[in-house]
């Protein structure tokens, strides 16, 4: 198997495995108000902190949120959980600082992820583009 | 390869569109550290960061051939840090991305692109955080860095192909990050009953646990930068004594 198949191959189950939460989860909050309202139903997930159940169940128990309000937005980050656990354990902590600056809204969040994101593939392309030409120029041959 | 990965930063990018009003961040959040550990972390970090200083000057003194593959390197951490993939558990994370440079250039170089991008989060996004820093540089830029280089030298001398030991690298030193971060934060809140122990297991369970698919899917994806440098970049491979085969493009 050559190198480049094996890494479309690499490639490929990276992604699948990226991708298999979002199928996993998108038939638990599709049976419960359909695809128009997801954005919506992305909270119904059991318990404050944690879903415990491992992912062949969960696509059953995710149903109901809870009563009042006790919900968690399916897919947030793993920090906000945690901040719930200090809250938790350590109900009188108080972060005794904030951020400096803060991305004014959520769409500036994801620009500056995807400026990061960008400027480090821009040059990971530019990387294997010029060992490419390079290794075509100096001939296959060498080192 | 970056298309791909653009590719995948723009499905991302939808889901975080997706599920609004979330402060994402995987590492320590700002403020959520009592003064004292914040300083003691940092206090901790600050020799690595010295002797990561020191390899990275060697290494451009004595081979600036090197520098571009050094840029490689932190480019690396820079995409894998901002991919906030979906986890099985339901919440998000992202890949650390160390990996691929601490086998290239050992574990202290990595402390310093890991700082630099952990700053840049920190003051640019709101992630992680300036006295969370020197904790949050500990568990992703020295901890998850000297875990990798150890399974990748075991692993190699215990015969394993390079790839394998690439991945074992890239996939355990990414959990350990997040295992170090549930420690971190253990010690600062341990639970009123059960102590740290307690503690550690719950932030490992939000943490790691999210953690696991994604160390796999670094692991890949760092399997995948290294075989293209074995083909294009086999002279400073072996320049930084990595035992590349002879293969074919």
């Amino acid at each position: 198997m050559s190198v480049t198949t094996k890494n479309i191959m690499l490639l490929a189950a990276a992604v699948l495995l990226s991708v298999l939460p979002l199928v996993l989860y998108h038939g638990a909050t599709d049976q419960q108000n359909g695809p128009e309202t997801a954005s919506e139903t992305m909270q119904a997930r059991d318990e404050g902190t944690m879903p415990t159940n491992d992912t062949g169940t969960s696509a059953g128990v995710s149903q109901a949120p809870r009563p009042e309000g006790q919900t968690r937005e399916l897919f947030g980050g793993a920090d906000d959980q945690a901040k719930k656990l200090v809250a938790v354990l350590h109900p009188d902590y108080e972060p005794w600082f904030s951020p400096i600056w803060e991305p004014p809204s959520e769409e500036i969040a994801s620009l500056l992820f995807a400026v990061q994101a960008a400027l480090g593939a821009g040059f990971v392309g530019y990387y294997f583009g010029y060992v490419r030409g390079r290794r075509r120029q100096a001939g296959v041959g060498e080192r | 390869m970056s298309r791909k990965l653009l590719g995948a930063l723009g499905w991302f990018g939808l889901v975080a569109l997706l599920s609004p009003g979330q402060a994402y961040a995987m590492h320590i959040m700002e403020g959520f550290l009592p003064a004292p550990h914040a300083i003691l972390w940092a206090i901790v970090t600050l020799p690595f960061l010295v002797a990561g200083l020191r390899s990275i000057q060697n290494t451009v003194k004595e081979a600036p051939h090197l520098k571009m593959l050094l840029g490689l390197a932190g480019a690396f951490v820079f995409v894998l840090s901002a991919l906030k993939l979906p986890s099985v558990t339901g919440s998000c994370s992202h890949p650390t991305g160390v990996g691929l440079g601490t086998i290239l250039f050992r574990p202290a170089a990595m402390s310093v692109l890991g700082i630099i991008v952990l700053f840049f989060q920190a003051v640019l996004l709101a992630h992680g955080g300036l006295t969370t820093l020197g904790a949050n540089t500990f568990s992703m830029a020295v901890v998850g860095p000297f875990v990798s280089y150890g399974l990748y030298k075991g692993s190699c001398r215990l015969g394993a192909p390079l790839a394998v030991a690439v991945f074992l690298a890239a996939a355990l030193g990414d959990l350990a990050t997040y295992v170090t971060t549930s420690a971190q934060l253990a010690l600062a809140f341990p639970a009123q009953t059960g102590g740290f122990w307690e503690s550690f297991v719950k932030f490992n369970a939000i943490f790691a646990v999210t953690q696991v698919p994604l160390a796999i899917g670094e692991g890949l994806l760092t399997v995948v930068v290294f075989n293209l440098l074995s083909v294009y970049s086999r002279g400073e491979l072996r320049d930084l004594s990595i035992p590349v085969r002879e293969v074919r493009a």
